[in-house]
């Protein structure tokens, strides 16, 4: 349909075919990334230090 | 004697470390949500659009039901996209052609430049969306969701016409909506970017063709 007035169609079967839109993402979030890691890292520290205090507490219990 | 010593200022260093370790956790953590907040903050800012977005089957109808109708002393003009200007947002882009490929469902997509489907309608005075694809990043059509309605772009084609068009509406859809693709009516511009926090949607801004020349 839009051959005769329009353009040519370049895809296998025409627009009927198409099954998405176009992925226009934007550009990656480095600071998103990064403070992600510095919350990972805050959680890790805290996580090995109350595994110690676990494991500390209850060796000399 | 000296066991003993050694002992007892090891056992008051070991509160000490504790303590830095226990704040440093805590200072990554608390870090990493201002950090973040305000990273989510701006991104969720920068998509916020001047105007509430529509349905995009409203938006089209609208413009279906002023049904494309050829008038016999309008002679068509028509001409393949190759350069894009909004100047109310600051984009100045070149048009470069976009294709899809059925067998891996994908598009081909620039990082820099704005893409023309080029299975939709030319810019054309007759019939039919003229639809252009171009990522949300700085540059390119990052700025789009600022546009005011009535505010214009300019359409350049490789024959030399300028294609003006007047924003309408934009509406906020799923990637599967492909209805556009479907439309038949008076002639449109269709500017697509993503948007959403992990740009997992799509944004579709319509344009009224107000002038050809």
């Amino acid at each position: 349909m839009y051959q005769t007035v329009l353009g040519t169609s370049t895809t296998v079967g025409g627009a009927g075919a198409i099954a998405a839109l176009p992925n226009t993402g934007g550009s990656r979030n480095v600071v998103l990334y990064v403070a992600l890691a510095s919350i990972v890292l805050g959680v890790a520290i805290l996580t090995s230090n109350l595994l110690r205090f676990v494991a500390k507490h209850r060796y000399t219990a | 004697m000296n066991q003993k010593s050694t002992k007892s200022k090891k056992s008051k260093k070991q509160p000490k470390q504790n303590r830095w370790q226990l704040s440093a956790g805590l200072a990554f953590i608390l870090i990493g949500l201002i950090v973040g907040g305000i990273s989510l903050f701006n991104v969720w800012q920068g998509q916020r659009s001047t105007t509430k977005p529509q349905p995009l089957s409203k938006v089209l109808s609208h413009e279906k039901s002023q049904k494309a109708s050829p008038s016999n002393d309008q002679s068509l003009i028509s001409g393949t996209p190759v350069r894009i200007r909004v100047p109310s947002v600051n984009i100045d882009l070149n048009v470069i052609p976009g294709y899809y490929y059925p067998a891996t469902k994908s598009w081909t997509l620039s990082l820099n430049n704005a893409q023309y489907a080029v299975m939709t309608a030319k810019a054309n005075n007759q019939q039919g969306d003229t639809f252009i694809y171009a990522h949300a990043r700085y540059g390119v059509f990052h700025d789009l969701p600022k546009i005011l309605p009535g505010a214009e772009t300019i359409i350049t084609t490789d024959n030399g016409h300028t294609f003006t068009y007047k924003f309408q509406s934009s509406s906020i859809t799923t990637p599967d909506d492909t209805t556009l693709f479907d439309y038949k009516g008076k002639p449109v511009l269709i500017l697509q970017t993503c948007t959403g926090t992990y740009f997992q949607n799509r944004q579709l801004f319509v344009f009224n063709l107000a002038k050809v020349s």
